[in-house]
């Protein structure tokens, strides 16, 4: 396994000795990342990342094929446009886990913060902890899943992704409801679950379903105390 | 008996030789309050504002006489190379003309479009812009010079597409929209571009206006860091901004580490946007030009921020204004639709069944575009030939940078950069005191 010490380097330095140990050794240990923004981000390689320690904004955003584990706490925007991949955070994660990405996985094992999932156009969530308001903002696809609670205005204005909510959910946004959970989503939630080992690993029939209701699709006039909050 | 005051006929009155209407409620009121009445929401289309604003016809030149030489204007030389983005990038972008083409989607825009457009400005040695939506593989074959755009929707976004531009352009808001995100109504997300979006097909596409991953300037700094981090600092950065709160929103672009700072003024078009942002918000490019090259000035940095300007922008003489005043570069967008043939006199019943009429089109919004620009409809599309639109957009690029030469070269210039606002005047105390600029017969600024 190849180890990089972050602390002395330059961000450009340090990125660029993660993907010289990925391309050499396929493994890469971080130490001494000290709460630095953009660690290991725009990932294009397969191989595993650990960070030992806290990460501050933009950990493995734009990330493809690697996977990478903080052992701590992630600032804002875990993830974001992630790609495919994973990453793991063993702490929490500040707002925006997740903003946007595309494709593959994002576990967090504590909370998150506001508008977690923001924009998510595909891959997979899953949050052991709550997860603060707004959370699910525009979903476009994907899953996400969440063990705890939620804040306010959750899931509103999404489309096509489906969200798995354990504990209380404080207040629906615009356009989401509750759906009933099938066969397959209990069995693709086990499975998320299982793999993942998040929150002791509660059975998927805790969970409760949302979707779109899709009345925000397309304008209707006659929906306008729908509209009025959504536009 | 008497009808003129208390009688039978009181209130009836001779039929008037001049029909007077309400200023207040004038047929255009009228036929917007009753539309609104049916359609229950505010009104939606494309192009731009419609309104007379001030602009840079409000500027003339003050050329060469006794106390200046000026070049000969079809012999001498005078340089139009613009370079992009030198404050931080190790390849900035190095255009052959100070006008580029701006970012508008696939999806609002036809991919045959997107190609004429790319293969004209490769022609003449500039840059097309992506859109929301993504990168169009086809535009990025087309464009020898392509920057992408961070979207606030990230829409199809995709760090390949981003190792692939030459430049990345941050979108913080759009001159005819300011504060709104993008609109692409049902009738054009069809199912490639639904698929490109990862949206259902037919969905009124109502795109986010704030970033999902950055809210203030602050983090824009640390979010500008990791672009920059995963081109290795290759590529220059460029930040749009609608014209708004310019002086504020200049400084903190540039603060934040901006290569190049966009402005793009309230005549700016756009596929579909409410018809009242069109109208009612920003200000317009001449006065937002001066602003934000005061703003620069005021910090420093005018040499080291390179500022484009768009908006309205249709001649060389409102480019060479705009250089005058302090911009670096300009970019166009429905100039350059204009040139691939929008509101162009064919086609003409497709206009009629719109309601419209070929020079007054603005019906981008619809998806039925009559000459197969701002079209999905692959009947529609098949109208527009990409190698004879990109002639007419090659052309009409060479008359701009000539024409900017033009006035240059008349103003004694070996280098269309060497414009400066010594060479103006105003011809409006209006104009005056927005531009900076001496008014005309007095040489005072008001």
């Amino acid at each position: 396994m190849a180890s990089v010490d972050a602390r002395g380097l330059s961000l450009r330095e340090v990125n660029s000795a993660i993907r010289e140990g990925l391309t050499s050794d396929g493994e890469v240990l971080v130490t001494n990342p000290d709460s630095r923004h953009n660690l290991a981000v725009g990932l294009s390689q397969p191989g595993r990342v650990t960070i030992d320690g806290n990460v501050g904004y933009y950990c493995g955003g734009m990330l493809q094929l690697a996977e990478i584990e903080v052992t701590g706490n992630a600032g804002w925007s875990v993830a974001s446009d992630m790609q495919s991949g994973s990453v793991v955070v063993r702490g929490n994660a500040s707002a925006a886990a997740g903003a946007a990405m595309r494709g593959g996985s994002l576990i967090v094992h504590g909370s998150t913060g506001p508008r977690t999932g923001i924009s998510q156009k595909g891959g997979v969530i899953v949050i052991g902890g709550s997860v603060d308001y707004m959370s699910g903002f525009v979903n476009q696809r994907g899953v996400m899943v969440v063990c705890g609670d939620t804040g306010e205005a959750f899931a509103d204005s999404i489309y096509e992704g489906r969200m798995f909510v354990r504990g209380q959910i404080a207040d629906f946004g615009g356009g989401a409801k509750y759906d009933d959970l099938s066969e397959h989503d209990a069995a693709e939630l086990s499975g998320l679950l299982e793999r993942w080992a998040v929150a002791g690993t509660p059975p998927a029939e805790e969970f409760r379903k949302i979707v779109s209701d899709k009345r925000l699709y397309n304008f209707d006039k006659r929906d306008f105390r729908l509209w009025r909050t959504a536009l | 008996m008497d009808d003129t005051v208390n009688g039978a006929g009181a209130g009836r009155e001779e039929p008037r030789p001049l029909i007077r209407e309400s200023f207040f409620f004038g047929p255009e009121v009228i036929e917007d309050i009753q539309a609104k009445a049916d359609l229950g929401r505010y009104r939606i289309r494309g192009y731009g504002t419609l309104r007379r604003l001030p602009s840079f016809d409000d500027l003339t030149f003050i050329t060469s006489g006794m106390s200046r030489v000026p070049l000969e204007g079809y012999r001498e030389r005078c340089s139009t190379e613009t370079v992009l983005g030198a404050r931080n990038a190790s390849e900035p972008i190095r255009l052959e003309t100070p006008v580029y083409i701006s970012g508008m989607s696939f999806g609002a825009l036809s991919a045959s479009a997107k190609v004429a457009l790319g293969r004209a400005a490769s022609r003449i040695g500039t840059m097309t812009v992506t859109g929301d939506g993504g990168m169009l593989l086809a535009e990025r074959e087309a464009s020898r010079m392509l920057m992408y755009q961070v979207l606030p929707s990230r829409y199809g976004f995709s760090p390949d597409h981003l190792r692939a531009a030459d430049a990345l352009e941050i979108v913080i808001g759009q001159g005819a929209k300011p504060g709104t995100g993008g609109l692409l109504l049902g009738l054009k997300v069809s199912d490639v571009i639904a698929g490109q979006r990862e949206l259902p097909p037919g969905v009124d596409q109502r795109s986010p206006v704030r970033h999902p991953d950055w809210m203030g300037a602050d983090d824009l700094m640390i979010k500008m860091e990791e672009l920059r981090e995963v081109t290795e600092g290759r590529v220059p950065l460029f930040l749009k901004l609608g014209a708004g709160r310019v002086t504020d929103d200049v400084k903190l672009a540039a603060k934040v580490g901006a290569d190049v700072i966009v402005i793009d003024g309230m005549e700016a078009g756009t596929g579909a946007s409410p018809e009242l942002q069109l109208d009612h918000t920003g200000i317009p490019t001449m006065p937002a030009t001066a602003e934000a090259v005061r703003a620069l000035q005021e910090l420093g940095l005018e040499d080291d921020v390179d500022l484009v300007v768009s908006g309205g922008l249709a001649s060389g003489a409102d480019m060479a204004k705009a250089l005058a005043l302090g911009a670096k570069g300009v970019a166009i967008g429905t100039a350059a639709l204009i040139a691939l043939n929008c509101n162009k006199a064919i086609y003409t019943e497709d206009y009629e069944r719109l309601g419209t009429s070929p020079g007054a089109c603005h019906h981008c919004h619809t998806g039925m575009c009559p000459v197969g620009i701002t079209t999905q409809d692959p009947d529609l599309e098949a109208r527009l030939d990409p190698d004879e639109a990109a002639d007419r957009v090659f052309n009409y690029l060479s008359a701009l940078t000539l024409e900017i030469q033009l006035l240059a070269r008349a103003c004694g210039k070996r280098d269309i950069h060497n414009l400066e606002p010594e060479d103006l005047r105003a011809l409006t105390v209006d104009a005056s005191a927005m531009s900076g600029v001496p008014l005309v017969g007095s040489n005072k600024v008001y």
